[in-house]
């Protein structure tokens, strides 16, 4: 720009100066918004890292689908073992497993874009699945083993009997 | 009310076909007597409780909040509850020992 106006001015050239300020000046223009928004973009992606290392990526990444509801079904699976016997325990256990089972396969797929909280909960609801439908089919196995059997001759309470005897014979 | 709800308690349907205890039975004679406020009673009739209240609070609130670590502390209650519960309930069963 500077270098135009020290130059001398001949015939039919200031049109033709002019003409070339025009032009650099466009371009100039365009620089200028090209680096502006390339230091956007870097401003923007020093940022993102900032927040991401800080706040453990919660920001980027998504939850492992139904994480939470693995888990509490996992954990469900011994409470209805507690109220409803052995019969909907297992269900909901083999729910939570087959759940866990397409969970761990989405976050094996890209175990970049899922938080790791939310696979350690499905972790932990897998495991807790586990544990409740081992212990619900042991008490399957010992309902199926007393309804098979007959109940008087398996009474567990033989020993209170056995005591009252005892006392009644000591004349108690 | 609460005799109104000791003389009303759900039959448990693994003791009316087999005429064994579950591993639930004592459950809502444990709670009764907790909401009434005998809390040694509570255990005694069922130990492990308590320990599932506090295990179903934790799991509410680390749905609600996602907490860091609580998987793995809701892992290890689950396994604590799981023992209490299994160990209670053979002693029960063989008349071994009672609280």
């Amino acid at each position: 720009m500077t270098t135009d106006n020290n130059q001398p001015a001949g015939f039919d050239t200031d049109d033709l100066n002019q003409e070339q300020e025009m032009h650099q000046t466009e371009v100039n223009m365009q620089n200028t918004v090209v680096t502006e928004t390339t230091t956007i973009t870097d401003s923007d992606k020093q940022s993102s890292q900032k927040s991401g290392s800080a706040k453990s990526q919660i920001s980027m990444q998504m939850r492992v689908p139904n994480s939470g509801g693995i888990l509490a079904l996992g954990i469900l699976s011994i409470a209805m073992l507690c109220c409803c016997g052995p019969f909907l325990g297992p269900i909901l256990a083999i729910i939570a497993l087959i759940m866990a089972g397409t969970a761990t396969r989405t976050y094996k797929a890209s175990p970049e874009s899922f938080t790791s909280t939310s696979f350690g909960n499905v972790n932990a609801g897998k495991v807790c699945a586990i544990i409740g439908l081992a212990l619900c089919g042991f008490m399957l196995i010992f309902f199926i083993i007393s309804l098979v059997t007959d109940s008087s001759s398996m009474n567990f309470s033989d020993m209170e009997d056995l005591y009252e005897g005892f006392w009644d014979a000591m004349n108690y | 009310m609460f005799d109104w709800l000791r003389e009303h308690m759900i039959p448990c349907p693994f003791k009316v076909i087999t005429g064994h205890d579950c591993p639930g039975c004592g459950m809502q004679r444990a709670i009764i007597e907790l909401l009434d406020g005998n809390i040694w009673l509570s255990i005694q009739f069922y130990p492990a409780l308590i320990t599932l209240v506090i295990m179903f609070v934790t799991l509410a609130l680390h749905l609600k909040f996602h907490w860091k670590h609580g998987a793995l502390v809701l892992k290890i209650m689950f396994i604590f509850n799981a023992i209490i519960i299994a160990v209670f309930y053979i002693l029960k069963t063989f008349n071994i020992f009672t609280l």
